[in-house]
């Protein structure tokens, strides 16, 4: 470890500002703050974090507008805060850059899990790259998975889309993602392929596939590939 | 403590009468009394020839009188006046004037104004002392509901706060003693839970009664969504035995599926809470007949018989265990079905405790049609 990682949070409750610093600066992050979001602007071009935090209920500016004017130069990951059954805004978001949301209020230690991964996802992103993930092993350039060192019989569209997760450890990726990417542009509202086809790679990959660790659920807005 | 709500039905019914007779307008009862009078005297003015004009008297009297039933007192009386003109004007001769010639015709137009009159105003009289009768009968339950309601709130609210405050106080004023910290941030934690649960269910209450609820149907894997349930209640559920028995090759259907999440949850949420450790939950899910149904089961109490039609009303608990809540749980699920065109049945089960089933309409896909379709390409 040499320098501390920094982490903005743009939010306009002061308490949720208070209770992210302990938090983070506990767990060895540096944290600076921003109450609005014209604030939250200057201070990400002053202070180049590694990870935005960025409250979509903002009292100045719509979060989704922040969160546009901060992709046009910012690459690095963006985290939204949001309340609940907001699903809509949530996809918004993550279809527009965002890497992962979190629902108010939230638990600190998954708050702290989706940093981490979040900061993983930064580090490296070559396409081709083998991936390893618990006992999985993705190799892109071969197209084979193998679990446990065993070749898995995996159909194209299932090894795409495997990859496709695995290659987004940590980030949740929208159904309309999804589909875009493995279908195209024409399938993009067919969520029963997603549904079999995930349900499928379930099968193959989960130790139990009514218990999945690998590929999460995330209620009305998409999959997560976890930790394993 | 919590009651039994049983009332709040009537209440509405009250209310739904009260509205009503205020519903028509003031200027729209003198339009009406107008028409009905002018109605009248057409029809009756093609009778009179050969019934005498005494029998349009008895007509008008009784219009009048019917009219008493619905309008306001201003509205009958102006009934009540314009017909005795009318009759005077058009049906005692001599016709078209409001001369009268014969003094048994000005008795009777007398006699004739005294009664319609009278009639008028002690009928609009008791129907006003109804409608006062039933505000107040109204207003009464109204009180005693808010205040069953407000007690239930303000303790269900105050236990978790009071829990927060006195753990969290206790955390600030400690200096060692690792170990109480565990203990005490694990009462804040629990406490916190129950809270957001509470701030959960009220606020999907009002999501339903705005009216502005519309479920975003997308085609959804029932398994997932158990599985799902399943995981987020996993730690509740490590002392009961839980069977899941997800019909095989169930196809894939529409539901919106926060709002399934929220129904199974609650439904697993009550099993947890009313059915003993140890004992068996379960959760059935299948299709048939283009609907979905999910059933889930516990070996708890059940539903106490006298209140198996009230388990979904909202503030309803059929509890004498003391196991918290304000009663939303099962509201919710009705009306998070309901908005799915479905129904839910409560029931208790042959051998003890409780099935509630949920059964939507909704169409299918089969997984396997889906997966060979992609397969072969």
């Amino acid at each position: 470890m040499t320098e501390k990682e920094i982490i903005l949070v743009i939010d306009d409750e002061l308490q949720i500002r208070r209770l992210l610093e302990i938090t983070l600066t506990a767990s060895g992050y540096k944290v600076y703050e921003a109450a609005t979001g014209k604030e939250g602007l200057i201070a990400a071009a002053t202070h180049h974090p590694q990870l935005i935090i960025l409250d979509l209920g903002l009292p100045d500016v719509d979060g989704q507008q922040v969160l546009g004017n901060l992709r046009e130069w910012y690459s690095k990951p963006i985290i939204i805060l949001s309340v609940r059954n907001a699903e809509e805004e949530i996809i918004n978001a993550l279809d527009h850059g965002a890497n992962d949301y979190i629902t108010k209020p939230f638990k600190s230690g998954e708050l702290l899990a989706r940093i981490r991964a979040a900061l993983r996802y930064g580090e490296n992103k070559e396409d081709s790259a083998v991936i390893n993930t618990g006992d999985l092993q993705i190799d892109p350039v071969n197209h084979i998975a193998k679990k446990d060192n065993e070749l898995l019989k995996l159909t194209s569209t299932e090894f795409n889309l495997l990859h496709l997760l695995a290659r987004n450890q940590g980030r949740v990726l929208t159904h309309q993602y999804i589909l875009k990417e493995i279908w195209g542009y024409g399938y993009i509202s067919q969520t029963q392929y997603l549904r079999v086809f995930i349900a499928q790679i379930r099968k193959k990959i989960e130790e139990d596939p009514s218990k999945p660790k690998l590929i999460i659920t995330e209620s009305g807005i998409g999959y997560r590939f976890g930790e394993g | 403590m919590v009651t039994l709500i049983h009332s709040e039905n009537r209440i509405w019914a009250n209310l739904l009468t009260v509205k009503i007779n205020m519903k028509i307008s003031i200027t729209w009862q003198y339009i009406i009394a107008l028409l009905v009078v002018i109605i009248a005297a057409l029809l009756c003015h093609q009778l009179a020839p050969s019934l005498g004009y005494y029998f349009v008297a008895f007509i008008f009297l009784i219009l009048v009188t019917i009219l008493a039933i619905f309008l306001t007192t201003g509205p009958v009386l102006f009934a009540s006046l314009l017909s005795l003109l009318v009759w005077n004007f058009f049906f005692i001769p001599p016709y078209h004037t409001l001369h009268i010639e014969k003094t048994e015709d000005i008795l009777m137009f007398g006699m004739f104004g005294l009664v319609v009159i009278m009639n008028g105003i002690f009928t609009a009289r008791v129907r006003r002392q109804e409608q006062r009768a039933s505000e107040a009968r109204f207003l009464e339950e109204s009180d005693r509901l808010y205040k069953t309601l407000f007690n239930s709130v303000s303790h269900e609210f105050r236990i978790p706060v009071a829990t927060i405050l006195a753990a969290s106080d206790a955390l600030l004023n400690s200096s060692e003693k690792e170990e109480m910290n565990d203990a005490l941030a694990h009462e804040i934690y629990t406490a916190t839970v129950r809270l957001n649960r509470l701030i959960e269910n009220l606020l999907n209450m009002s999501r339903l009664e705005s009216g502005r609820l519309s479920p975003r149907l997308d085609w959804c894997d029932v398994s997932d969504l158990v599985y799902k349930v399943v995981n987020d209640l996993k730690e509740d559920l490590k002392v009961f035995s839980l069977k899941i028995n997800i019909q095989d090759n169930i196809p894939l259907v529409k539901f919106d599926f926060g709002l399934m999440e929220q129904v199974l949850y609650n439904l697993l949420y009550n099993a947890i809470h009313y059915a003993p450790a140890t004992s068996e939950i379960s959760i059935v899910a299948g299709h048939s007949k283009g609907n979905l149904v999910i059933r889930v089961m516990d070996r708890g109490p059940g539903f106490p018989a006298e209140a198996l039609e009230n388990v979904f009303d909202k503030f309803y608990r059929a509890d004498e265990k003391g196991t918290g809540g304000l009663g939303l749980g099962l509201s919710i699920v009705k009306g998070f079905t309901e908005a799915h065109k479905g129904y839910v049945v409560a029931e208790n089960r042959p051998g003890g405790g409780a099935e509630v089933k949920i059964c939507i309409p909704t169409e299918t896909i089969d997984m396997n049609d889906i997966s060979n379709s992609q397969t072969n390409d």
